[in-house]
This record gives structure tokens, sequence and C-alpha cells, in this order.
């Protein structure tokens, strides 16, 4: 409202997304995560073009380089590989790490939370036990035992992540489908004479994709810290593929003489992870209405 | 002539930790087509259970439907066929809420949520509609009609809401509209707008309307005939002038009582006590505990006896036997 004695003219209402990105926008650490992650994805992309050595090859000459050495700008592991080429190379794997389980999980969780949250009858009861159940097994044993009776590698990580994070979406989702369904405007819908399917379809899934959003977004961040779990016990993808986690790996028996090795790729999972969560919280701001300061 | 809409033995529980309430037990109803029928009683009446259960609305656990025959323009409605049902939802039996902000998505224009109604039951593609929305919009004294299109739920005052939910209610044209409180959250001048709405609507389309209140006077001005619900059942039943000229159940006597007396200016009537818990309803009459007139035979349920020309109570002191008034 403009208070300059000027007659108040209703402004055009501003659209949904527009004032959605605007709120994001005003959220500094939520632009800082989403630069950070912008120009990894660049660099992994680009890791060819970018990285000065073959990642998987090592310089018998330089083994063990500390950061800041000529030519190795973040220094050598006890192969003589540049930790550089390997980081660059490491974010190839740590992306999909992230984001396919959490975009996997998030179709199939919302399936099964909308049939759970929405038929509170026998077929919703039976996929929210069925849940309970997935619930009722520690996440990284699960997660293990999956990796183990499918053999290492990246499709299995992905695979095993996927499953172990569905029923938390599914969850999420399920919660706000419960709570909707008995919202006045669902119930308006139905009196007009409205199939579930199309309910589901524009009353419900509007309002749960946001959710999912922000919490996948949040989750992702998780992931890269579990993927990296894998890769550190050798379920990952399998050397000399450069995995961050299984970097750390690497480095930890010579951790008093060069403790370079392990930090580095645990500085980058600790950069990505904090980059996926704030831009998460940036999500969460946006997409809520009720959480956005006006201005 | 068979009435538009005939229920019969309606009976609608719901389970609940403190025991099964009972919401609904033996309501029997009908409503001819043109006609107005007011349903007036307090909160937890199951007035709105009522009107829900009209086109099987309510899920199903936690309510329990027990008994009730539903005839819709000669054909019986059942429980769970959602196919059968969902066709008259809407197009047959149209409905309207009390809070008509909460009943649009927020998420989506106005102008959307009509597009996708009437998508949903006309085979006319939205764009050639236009014209008729805006008019019937502007029919609903909503001036800026094209602007009221782009804005969302929470844009507008709870009035237009109103207005936009009985237009949108009427580009379906229903043959019946159940009106659940239409007016209750609005501020007194939308209140009277809202009524006079309604009221020249039906006038105009012909279409029978059923009005849930608790407020008297909005039901005196609309409805032909009335029905008074007490604790989940019927209490009285008739013509509205002959029920606001005569009362016969001592509830209905004291409602109108504590509505008169308040605009006569005297001292404020209060009905004693409280209604029954309706998850351990006493034996016998519902309202005895508060009936200044209670005798023995209240121990017992009365039935709904008739009681002059149209008109029906459920009232031991109007069976001949006893005459205690």
């Amino acid at each position: 409202m403009s208070a300059s004695g000027t007659v108040a003219v209703p402004a055009a209402p501003r659209s949904a997304a527009r004032q959605a990105i605007a709120a994001f926008l005003r959220d500094r650490m939520a632009v800082i995560g989403l630069a950070v992650l912008v120009l990894a994805l660049l660099a992994a992309v680009l890791a060819p073009l970018l990285s000065p050595y073959d990642p998987t090859l090592g310089d018998d000459e330089a083994i063990l380089a500390p950061p800041f050495s000529p030519g190795h700008l973040l220094g050598t592991d006890t192969q003589g590989r540049d930790l550089l080429a390997r980081i660059l190379f490491g974010a190839r794997l740590a992306f999909p790490e992230a984001i396919i389980p959490v975009a996997a999980a998030a179709v199939a969780g919302m399936a099964l939370g909308l049939i759970g949250g929405f038929y509170q009858r026998t077929v919703g009861e039976m996929v929210m036990r069925a849940l309970d159940i997935l619930f009722a097994i520690p996440m990284v044993l699960l997660a293990i035992a999956i990796a183990a009776a499918l053999g290492s590698g990246l499709p299995t990580v992905i695979l095993s992540m996927a499953i172990v994070i569905t029923p938390y979406i599914a969850r999420v989702v399920a919660t706000t489908t419960a709570q909707l369904r008995s919202a006045t405007f669902v119930e308006a819908a139905r009196v007009s004479g409205f199939s579930d399917l199309r309910i589901l379809r524009r009353e419900i899934l509007t309002h749960v994709i946001p959710a999912v959003v922000v919490y996948g977004t949040t989750n992702m961040g998780a992931m890269v810290v579990f993927a990296a779990g894998f890769g550190f016990l050798g379920l990952g993808a399998q050397p000399p593929t450069p995995d961050w986690g299984a970097m750390i790996a690497d480095g930890m028996h010579s951790l008093e003489d060069a403790p370079w090795v392990s930090t580095v790729p645990g500085i980058a999972i600790v950069v990505i992870a904090l980059a996926f969560n704030y831009v998460g919280d940036g999500l969460r701001v946006a997409l809520d209405p009720r959480l956005r300061t006006r201005l | 002539m068979t009435a538009l809409l005939d229920v019969s033995g309606l009976t609608v529980r719901f389970g609940s930790p403190a025991g099964e309430v009972h919401a609904v037990e033996d309501v029997s109803l009908s409503i001819d087509a043109g006609e107005s029928l007011g349903i007036v009683g307090e909160s937890g009446s199951g007035k709105t259970v009522t009107c829900m259960s009209l086109s099987w609305l309510l899920p199903s656990p936690p309510a329990r439907y027990l008994a009730g025959r539903i005839v819709f323009k000669g054909q019986e409605l059942r429980p769970r066929q959602e196919r059968a049902l969902r066709r008259v939802r809407g197009r047959g039996i149209g409905m309207i809420f009390q809070n008509a902000r909460l009943s649009f998505d927020p998420a989506y224009r106005l102008g959307s949520q009509i597009a996708e109604v009437l998508r949903a039951h006309l085979d006319t593609p939205w764009q050639a509609l236009r014209p008729e929305v805006i008019r019937t919009l502007r029919d609903c004294n909503i001036a800026d009609a094209e602007s009221v299109l782009r804005k969302y739920p929470h844009e507008v005052s709870g009035g237009i809401a109103q207005r936009v939910s009985i237009a949108l209610a009427l580009l379906i044209r229903p043959d019946l509209l159940v009106a659940d409180e239409p007016t209750t959250s609005l501020d007194l001048l939308s209140q009277i707008e809202v009524l006079a709405l309604l009221e020249r609507l039906r006038r105009e389309t012909g279409l029978a309307l059923i009005l849930v209140s608790h407020d008297l006077s909005v039901v005196r001005r609309i409805a032909d005939r009335v029905v008074i619900m007490y604790a989940g059942r019927i209490v009285e039943e008739g013509p509205v002038d002959a029920i606001f000229m005569s009362p016969q159940h001592p509830y209905t006597q004291g409602l109108l009582a504590s509505a008169l007396q308040r605009r006569e200016g005297g001292r404020l009537y209060e009905l004693p006590g409280t209604p029954p818990d309706l998850a351990a309803l006493p034996a016998g009459c519902s309202f005895r505990s508060r009936c200044p007139h209670a005798f023995a035979r209240c121990e017992a349920m009365p039935d709904l006896l008739a009681a002059g020309a149209e008109r029906t109570t459920r009232c031991h002191l109007l069976d001949g036997s006893a005459s205690h008034a």
C-alpha cells in the first residue's frame, strides 16, 4: 500500500510464482547455496575441460604433495593423483547420487502417500503399515543390506538410497493429504461431483508438491553424505573412479602425515550438503505463503 | 406429485472415543421442486450431518450410516455408489458452505476454479461459457466480475466469495441447492445481500432450496416450510408461518421466545440447560431435562405426531390423551 496520499489503486494480483521467486531471492543463504550448487554442477559437467590432470592416473614424482604445491592446487593423494581433478570428477558422481534417488523416491513416495493419506480405509491402511515396517528398520542398515544383496556399484547405491527414503517422503505426503482431505475446499470439490482422481490431481497434488520439493531438496544434502558413506565403506563406485567417500577412506591411513587427502573431499561433501540444505530452507519459505514475510 | 427429494429414516452415527455419537436419528423429510425448506437447530443438532448425507458425502468411517433411504427425482441414491452419486452431486444437488472462502482452493484463481467445475459437468468449452459466467456473476451482484475471476480466494471478501459460490452453483443449474449456514460468517450487510440474492434466484430459476441456519429470522424470510431439529431428531415440522405463529414443541417455543424477546427489548429469555451429550443420550425425550412441561410420559421417546394441517410435532403434550398444555 502506498501511504503517500495517492488513491490506493488495487495492484494487479502478482502471480504466485513471482511472489515465490521474490521470497526466495530475499533469503541470502539460499541464494548463496544455489550459486554454489550451480557452480559445482557446471564444474562437474565441464570437468574434462577444467581438470588439469586425469583423475585416475598418478604422478610418481608428486606423491602426497601438499595443497598449493606448484601444479597441484589441492595437493595429491597416496598415488600422486591430483586432488582437484579427483574432486571435479567426483562431483559427476555426487550430483546423480544426490538427485536421482530423491527424484525416484519422490515419485514413489507421492504415489504411496496419496493413497495412504486419501483412502483411509483398507488400502490406505495397508500402505501406511507397510511403510511403518520400513521405518522400523534402521535406514543405514537397510541401505547397506540392499547394496550388499545387489553388489556394489553406482546403480546399487542409487537404488538402495531411493528405497530407503521413499517411506519418509510418503509419510510427508500422507500427512499433508490427510489434512487436506478434510479441508472445506476438498469437501466442496466432492460436493461439486469431482472424481477422486480429479480431486487428487487438482486439489491435493498442488499442495503436496511444494512440500515434497522442499523435503526432497533438503534430503539431497543428506544423500550426498549418505553416498559418501557408501563410498567410504567401498560399496559405491569402484576404484579408480573418484568417489568423494572413497577418497576419504583413501586418505585415512596417511591422516597424520597428509591430512589434506581426506580433508579436501570432506570439505567438498560438507559444502555441497550445506548448499542443498540452505536451498531447501529457502524453498520452504518461498513456497509456503504463511512463512513469507511481507516487506 | 412425487417429491424432488425424499429422505426417510436417516440415521447417522459416528464412532468416537467417548462412545457412539448419535448425530442424526431417524430423520425424514421431503422437498418438492421449487420449494424452500428451512432446517433450524443449534450447533450439534444434526443439521449439517443431515445435509452432507443427502448425497452420502460423509466419509465412512468415522460416519456410520445405519439406516435411511434417499430418493432423488424418483431414483434411490445408495451410499458408496460413487459413480452414480457423482452425477447427482453438483448437477442434481448443489451445495454452498458457511465459509465460502474456505470452499475455494487457495492455490488457484477463482476463474480457474469456476472453469474446472464447469469442465467437470458440461461439455461446452470454457471459453464459450465465459460470457455466461460473467453474466451470472453480475447477476449475483458482483460488479467487477472480470477482475474477480483473476483473483485468488484470499483476495476477495467473504461476501464476494459467497456470491461467487452461489453463482457457481447456479451455473451448473442444480435442481436443489443446499445452503449450509450461508450467511453465518458474513457481516450484516453482506448477509442481507446474500439472502436477497438467494431469494431472487429461487424465484427466477425455480430451484428448490434447503436452507440450514440457526438464525430464525433468516429462515422465516426465505423458507416455505421449516424443520426444527434437536439432538439429532426432528422435533417439529410445518409451514413456516404456522410454526412461527403457534409453535407446539416446547423447544420451538423456547427458541422463538429467546429470539422474540430480544427484539422487544425485554429481558433476554434463556432456554435453561444445555443440549444433551450425543454420545450418551438419556432415554426418553432428549429435551426432557430442559423442558418446563416435562412429565412422567417423557421418559419414553415421543413419536412425531400429526398436529394440525401439514404439521408434525414430537411431543407427548400433543397426544390427545394427555392435555397438559
